[in-house]
């Protein structure tokens, strides 16, 4: 009996050991990578950081949604085309002020940019900067953030404003910052990455694509235009040109190509890839983020069938029919007398033809011009074994040029009445162009820079927002009512989710 | 305690001595009587024993026995099924007349198994079933819960298929989550998710805790309820048994098909291309259906052998079970188990006793997964494929064929052993409908082959009086692998293969259980019982494994395709996922004057599945009062027993969640710049926790005219909270939704059960039936918010949703309101747009039944016995997903003839309620006539031959092949896919024990 109670004894103690053991129940996850055994390392950084910038290129997450595209419709540089009005329905309600808050190309530029924001927040959250290399990350991750927000509050206004991913349930429903506290934010993180960031000679050719000390000034220099904080500006975009980063391309017609990528005045750039060749029946279209190159540039090519396949002249080849140019846009080149920039920018129909090309009736949304600029060019693409020519275009968006910042940097001078500062950026742009410099002053001195970035930044972007903020959007875009389209509306799907979100003015 | 040893030893001196008295005086005497039951007529066949010898009889028709016993025998058995055995004082008299054996009483005297311990029927005070375990082995299926379907009222079980190895939907008291709803398993006090392993007759009850109250001992597996099954121990009854059965299965459906001519007719008035119609050979018919269903045998063998004495018990039993599959037969679906069983119960000392159950089974299985295939299944493809294709081309091949061969460039056009090329239709059905023989010629290996072993050993200890310690350990182990290979072949484009390919899978799981538990029963007074139990628990569960699979085989034979490293391309993938539990448990019973009970419970279970909170306690309450204990309830009235009962508890469910389930994790999604990047998969929600159930149950027990007439009634109440469905985080949140708690079911309804059970003269009847209704409905679901199950049906419509309001995973789609006068459909346009688009979908359906019934009668008369068992359900939907929506080619059923579907072009009807039928159904299950040759043939104690007829007669209106759809997907209930139908079976057998 004595020896009963002893084991009774020893099992009650065991029995209690192991039922009390709290470490019992620490299990490894495998197959997991755990956030909290993550971000670590220099390279784990480097993942970390990249896909923050790989969300630049998430272009067929949502869809088809490429922000530049969905900035450029509504502008007056082009037609959204397609088939007809229902191939891609969401894009050519955009082109005709015709959307609504369930319009899924401005619900996906929305998500696509918060993204890239909690992922730049993820690099600042666990990244620590107790390497340079790291260091310099979290100045990228601030810079990227930065650049995310910029798109946004251009687009949309007062935002949820978010630094952090550790966003509990309870906290999934937040009000909208002002824009101006938005400002603040992204001013503020401009200029930590500003302070933590190389200058673009201190990276080596592989690492260009990353956020420089330059490209964060640059996009501080815009920040600080859109809130008419003029004077700032310009002496933001006096220190780039300081610097001597940055030269303008001699050629204007190099800078688009495969050749210019990260050229000379080449800032910021998202960047497409054939490491992962797709060809017919291997798309991933159930791994949208795998898509590595640039299907965007295949949709916007002029309209296969009607073009005849292509015009080697032009080295441009038929697409699906997207982003057609305005006459507008091609009078303007001629009005300027701008034949350097015109010819990489838009051709006409005869152009086309006289290039081997071929046009046999009607193409929707087609207005008798073809684009160069983002063209699906012949060139372009890969030739590998494997790769379908259509859909292996690597074309880079230029997200930031100098001569961008350039003209930023003119407006905010001939805002604070620093006119001869602001010819001086101004002509800068126009003599690579091949054009003589511009001596306009007052109201036609701030005509020459708008026009000037009409031709030169035409279809990347800008000039949607750039009529809004100067007012002149209601004159030019058709269809175009004041109050209301100033700003994108918050797409229907959030403020069913997030009840303290207010909808836009006109709404 | 050392005088108490002393005690001890002298009893065991003393019976010694009274042995060897015993012994001395041997000798010879008759003892004879008469055995009656209450009424006064002969029991005919009741056996009549020395206790503990093999000196015995058994009554005549008169109910006379006359027995030579040892002049030492004190005491003589008397048993009769269905009747209290009684023991006979046979010192001092030798004659009995007119003996009255009184009949069971079970509803007063049944124990039944709770967890963690036995309570006896009268005092219990949840809600729990107990099924028939006898009955168990002389079924045609070899799995377990075919067995309970239709015997329990609450529980609805719907195989997956009628394929012999598929396993089964269980839901206990409705579809409690958005996700699993599978019972817990507790086999001998082990548990387990898979039961598939247990051969009927080593069954020695099977118990269903429904209420919450009874399942939140099991505290975060409990919450869809709890099935106890305890194998056998032997009894001390010594003997042999033996049974077997033998049957033929067959396809029972009335499913008609259009004949080639009739199909040519359809497709002209449906306004398909003359090019197409003109394909139609109207000279060549085939039913495909009745080309692809045969005759398949079910075979059991069961032996058995028990062994006993008071101090230990032994149980031996090995089984063989087959069932080959109407489809195709054997070679292409079948279930195989060998199974031996080992119980043993010993009082190793009086204060120690131990216990084993172990049961080996080796299991090999074909052909799961037939049918429950959106596009392209085997019986779909049955279902809709051309009829003026023959299934096989034995003379010259038509033109079309030989077209069809030159496409395929110098890939083979499957052909059947013989060489014939399977037919092939000319355009006419297209893609993925073929003839059904191309894809079984896609099935060949070996299937799914797997060792396993189960069992727990446990020892307890008796501390004081009253005062038990039991330890014991369980363990749940199969290895198996998974083989299948294909040959490449050429159908269509569509349907093709240019190099032979491989699986071959293997997987190990391995579950350690140990539990450690104190019980205490005491009498705290005269009027007042105390039962006490804690206890712990942990429990490591191993799943890991490889999955390989490779093509282009070095010769498209079987010896090439495990994967040896001769094929042109392989790929593996490997997993090796652990979880724990660990728990601690308590109950309490209180019983007063054997009349008023109070139960309550708690548990604490902690999960490694979850890293925050991972703790939750359960609670569970219930009380009882058998009012008819009470002085003032009269005696001697035709209500005989009363009791009422009230429950209330919580239990959890931890199989809707996964490993590491809401923690922040990274994953790659592509490269940027060519760099592989890491991407933070989703929003962490560290708050994560698994579904809680709350459950009330209020019951009312009646026994009337000394229990003849039972009858039993529940209401249930059971809402099921923090269902994990995808959060509703706004987009601006920057990430993928994680899963969070956010969502309620209900679950409520009445449970009836009624037994009535007499006798007239020779003839005893016996009467079961129950009832159950169930309403099901999502009473919290975040924001507005519709979940798409895996309803997908044909090529894009997600057919199933998950809404506020609605009945889990309703059909959703559009709704009709008549056709047109060209025999158009006509559809409500419910968001009043003028249009008919995806927005107009909307509730067309309920796949859960409103009322669950099941009604046995049983008839004994003499050595004659008759078994007649029903089950059905009503009120439920079944969506018939077979039809392929953007090929009308693909429509062959003959209902389809109807004029709403002409022109072709309307497709729209497929996607709406024209596609949903009424399911209710009532199938005759078994009639079963048995003849006892025990008392003819001397040696046996019963020798038992019968024939039954199974699943053979349903009555439905539904139009497809079986109104009993199952699929492996929770949110896919109810949808016909090309189900494979459950068969009827034609069944003889015979059980001995000697």
């Amino acid at each position: 009996m004595k020896n009963l109670f002893k084991i009774f004894t020893v099992l009650i103690i065991v029995v209690i050991s192991v039922v009390s053991c709290q470490d019992y129940l620490d299990v490894p996850v495998n197959g997991q990578i755990i956030q909290d055994n993550f971000y670590n390392t220099d390279d784990e950084a480097n993942a970390a950081i990249l896909t923050a910038y790989d969300v630049l290129t998430w272009n067929m997450v949502w869809d088809w949604v490429a922000p530049v595209l969905v900035k450029t419709l509504p502008s007056d540089e082009s037609t959204a085309g397609g088939a007809n009005f229902e191939d891609q329905l969401d894009y050519n309600t955009l082109d005709d002020y015709v959307y609504d808050e369930a319009n899924a190309k401005i619900s996906g530029f929305w998500a696509l940019n918060y993204f890239g924001i909690y992922r730049a927040n993820a690099v600042l959250d666990f990244v620590e900067g107790d390497t340079d290399t790291k260091a310099r990350i979290r100045g990228e991750a601030l810079g990227l953030r930065a650049y995310y927000y910029l798109e946004l509050v251009s687009m949309y206004g007062d935002l949820p404003l978010l630094t952090t991913t550790l966003i509990t349930p309870e906290e999934y429903d937040r009000p909208r910052s002002s824009t101006s506290e938005v400002y603040a934010q992204i001013e503020s993180d401009l200029n930590a990455a500003i302070a933590a960031l190389p200058n673009r000679s201190e990276y080596s050719g592989s690492d260009l694509f990353r956020l420089t000390k330059g490209a964060a000034m640059g996009l501080l220099a815009k920040a600080q235009v859109f809130q008419e904080k003029y004077s700032e500006a310009a002496s933001t975009v006096q220190s780039i040109v300081d610097s001597g980063e940055y030269v303008l391309e001699e050629d204007f017609g190099s800078i688009f190509g495969l050749d210019g990528e990260f050229g000379s005045g080449s800032m910021l750039e998202a960047v497409f890839t054939n490491t992962e060749s797709v060809a017919w029946g291997t798309e991933p279209w159930a791994r949208p983020k795998e898509w590595e190159t640039n299907v965007h540039i295949q949709l916007m090519g002029p309209r296969e069938g009607a073009f005849g396949g292509e015009s080697a002249g032009n080295n441009l080849r038929e697409g699906w029919g997207f982003n057609y140019p305005s006459p507008k846009l091609y009078n303007a080149y001629i009005d300027a007398g701008d034949e350097e920039r015109r010819l990489a920018t838009v051709i006409s129909e005869q152009e086309w033809i006289d290039g081997g090309g071929d046009f046999s009736g009607d193409a929707h949304d087609y207005n008798g011009f073809i684009r160069v600029k983002y063209g699906s060019k012949l060139t372009e693409n890969s030739t590998e074994e494997g790769s379908a020519a259509q859909l292996s275009y690597t074309t880079n968006w230029r997200l930031l040029r100098y001569a961008d910042v350039l003209l930023i940097g003119a407006e905010g001078a001939a805002n604070s009445g620093n006119e001869s500062q602001a010819r001086e950026f101004l002509n800068m742009v126009r003599n690579r162009a091949g054009l003589d410099d511009s001596t306009a002053s007052g109201g036609d001195l701030i005509d020459a820079i708008i026009n000037e970035r009409f031709l030169e930044l035409a279809f990347e972007g800008f000039r949607f927002h750039d009529m809004v903020r100067w007012g002149r959007a209601a004159d030019n875009f058709d269809g175009f009512q004041s109050g209301k389209h100033e700003l994108f509306p918050i797409p229907a799907q959030e403020l069913l989710k997030a009840e303290s979100l207010t909808q836009n003015p006109g709404w | 305690m050392k005088k108490h040893w002393n005690i001890l030893s002298n009893k065991w001196m003393m019976s010694l001595i009274v042995c060897l008295i015993a012994t001395i005086g041997y000798g010879q005497r008759e003892v004879s009587g008469v055995l009656t039951d209450n009424a006064g007529s002969p029991l005919i066949g009741a056996t009549v024993i020395v206790p503990g010898t093999a000196t015995g009889t058994i009554t005549d028709v008169d109910g006379s026995f006359s027995l030579d016993v040892p002049q030492d025998a004190t005491e003589l058995q008397v048993s009769y099924t269905g009747y209290e055995s009684m023991m006979l004082d046979i010192t001092n008299q030798s004659r009995f007349e007119s003996l009255a054996l009184a009949e069971a009483t079970e509803l007063l005297d049944e124990v039944v198994v709770i967890g963690y311990g036995r309570q006896e029927k009268s005092v219990v005070t949840g809600a729990i079933g107990s099924v028939k375990v006898e009955e168990l082995a002389t079924r045609g299926p070899g799995q377990i819960q075919s067995n309970i379907q239709g015997k329990v009222a609450g529980i609805a079980i719907t195989p997956t298929s009628g394929a012999p190895d598929a396993g089964f939907k269980v839901k206990i008291r409705g579809t409690g989550s958005n996700g699993p709803t599978e019972p817990l398993y507790i086999v001998d006090g082990m548990r387990t998710s898979d039961i598939r392993f247990l051969e009927g007759s080593s069954i020695a009850s099977l118990e269903v805790l429904k209420d919450a109250a009874s399942a939140s001992i099991y505290g975060a597996e409990g919450a869809n309820g709890v099935i106890l099954i305890s194998t056998k121990n032997g009894t001390d009854n010594d003997g042999i048994s033996y049974s077997a059965n033998y049957g033929v299965q067959q396809y029972r459906g009335d499913m008609e098909l259009m004949s080639s001519s009739q199909l040519a007719d359809y497709f002209t008035r449906a306004g398909v291309a003359d090019s197409i119609v003109s394909n139609i050979d109207q000279n060549t018919n085939t039913d495909w259906i009745d080309e692809l269903f045969v005759n398949a045998p079910t075979t059991r063998h069961n032996l058995s052998f028990s062994k006993g004495n008071d101090k230990t018990s032994i149980f031996l039993g090995a089984g063989y079970f087959n069932q080959d599959g109407i489809l195709g037969g054997g070679d292409i679906s079948n279930f195989r188990r060998l199974s031996a069983n080992l119980g043993l119960n010993s009082q190793v000392s009086d204060r120690i006793s131990i216990n084993a159950n172990f049961t080996y089974a080796n299991e090999q299985s074909r052909g799961t997964g037939f049918g429950d295939v959106n596009i392209g299944g085997t019986i779909a493809s049955a279902i809709l494929m051309d009829p003026s294709v023959p299934v096989t081309y034995d003379g010259a091949l038509p033109d079309h064929v030989i077209a069809i061969q030159n496409a395929a460039a110098g890939t083979q056009l499957a052909a059947d052993d013989n060489g014939n090329i399977y037919g092939l239709s000319n355009d006419v059905t297209t893609g993925e409908i073929l003839n059904p023989y191309i894809y079984l010629n896609l099935i060949n290996g070996d299937g799914t082959k797997s060792n396993r072993m189960f069992g727990s050993v446990s020892g307890t200890l008796n501390l004081l009086e009253g005062l038990d310690v039991t330890t014991r350990v369980g363990t749940d182990l199969t290895f198996g692998t998974f083989h299948n290979w294909s040959p490449s072949y050429y159908a269509n484009p569509t349907r093709q293969a240019t190099a032979a390919s491989s699986v071959f899978n293997n997987f190990n799981n391995v579950g350690v259980q140990w539990e450690n538990f104190l019980t205490y029963n005491k009498s705290v007074s005269s009027a007042v019982d105390l039962d006490l139990l804690a206890g712990t628990s942990i429990y490591q569960f191993t799943s890991s494994g490889l999955n390989a699979n490779a093509s282009g085989l070095f010769s498209e034979l079987q010896e090439f395709s495990y994967i040896d490293g001769s094929e042109s391309s392989t790929e593996v993938i490997g997993f090796n996922n652990r979880s724990r539990l660990q728990s601690i448990f308590g109950r309490a019973v209180l019983t007063i004057s054997d009349r008023y009970i109070l139960m309550g419970s708690l548990r604490r279970d902690g999960t490694s599945l979850i890293t925050n909170d991972r703790y939750k306690v359960y609670p569970g309450l219930s009380a009882g009062w058998i009012v008819s204990r009470e002085g003032f309830f009269g005696q001697g009235g035709a209500l005989n027993f009363m009791k009422v009962r009230a429950s209330w508890g919580q239990a959890g469910s931890l199989s809707s969640i996964g490993q590491g389930a809401g923690l922040a994790s990274l994953g790659f999604a592509g490269l940027y710049n060519g760099v592989a990047t890491a991407d933070p998969n989703s929003l962490p929600n560290p708050a994560l926790t698994w579904e809680t159930s709350e459950q009330t149950d209020i019951g009312v027990d009646l026994g009337f005219f000394n229990d003849k007439v039972t009858f039993s009634v529940d209401w249930f109440n059971k809402l099921t909270r923090d269902l994990l469905t995808p959060g509703a985080a706004a987009d601006f949140n920057g990430n993928n939704n994680p899963l969070v708690n956010a969502g309620t079911i209900r679950n409520r309804g009445f449970e009836f059960e009624l037994g009535y059970r007499n006798s007239v003269n020779n003839l005893k009847y016996q009467v079961f039936a129950n009832l159950t209704t169930l309403d099901n409905e999502v009473t919290e679901l975040a924001n507005g918010s519709i979940l798409q199950g895996n309803g997908t049906v044909g090529t894009n419509w997600n057919a199933t949703a998950f809404q506020l309001g609605q009945p889990a995973w309703y059909y959703r789609g559009l709704q009709s309101d008549g056709l047109n006068e060209d025999g158009t459909p006509i559809f409500v346009d419910v968001n009043e747009d003028g249009e008919i688009t995806t927005d107009d979908y909307t509730y067309i359906g309920d796949p859960h039944p409103g009322v669950l019934y099941g009604a046995t009668i049983r008839l004994e008369y003499n050595a004659f016995d008759f078994t007649l068992f029903g089950q059905g359900v009503h009120g439920n939907e079944i969506l018939m997903g077979v039809n392929r929506i953007d090929r009308p080619g693909n429509r062959s059923t003959v209902f389809l003839e109807d004029d709403f579907f002409a022109p072709a072009t309307s497709g729209d009807a497929y996607f709406s309620d024209f596609m949903v039928f009424d399911g209710s159904f009532f199938r005759i299950k078994q009639i079963q006539l048995g003849y006892d040759l025990g008392s003819i043939i001397p040696g046996f104690n019963n020798l038992r031959i019968y024939g039954s007829i199974e699943d053979y007669f349903t009555f439905s209106s539904y139009p497809g092949l079986d109104p009993e759809i199952g699929s492996n997907s929770d949110s896919a209930q109810g949808i016909d896919r090309g189900t494979y139908p459950i068969p009827g079976r034609i069944m003889g057998g015979i059980s001995m024990n000697f």
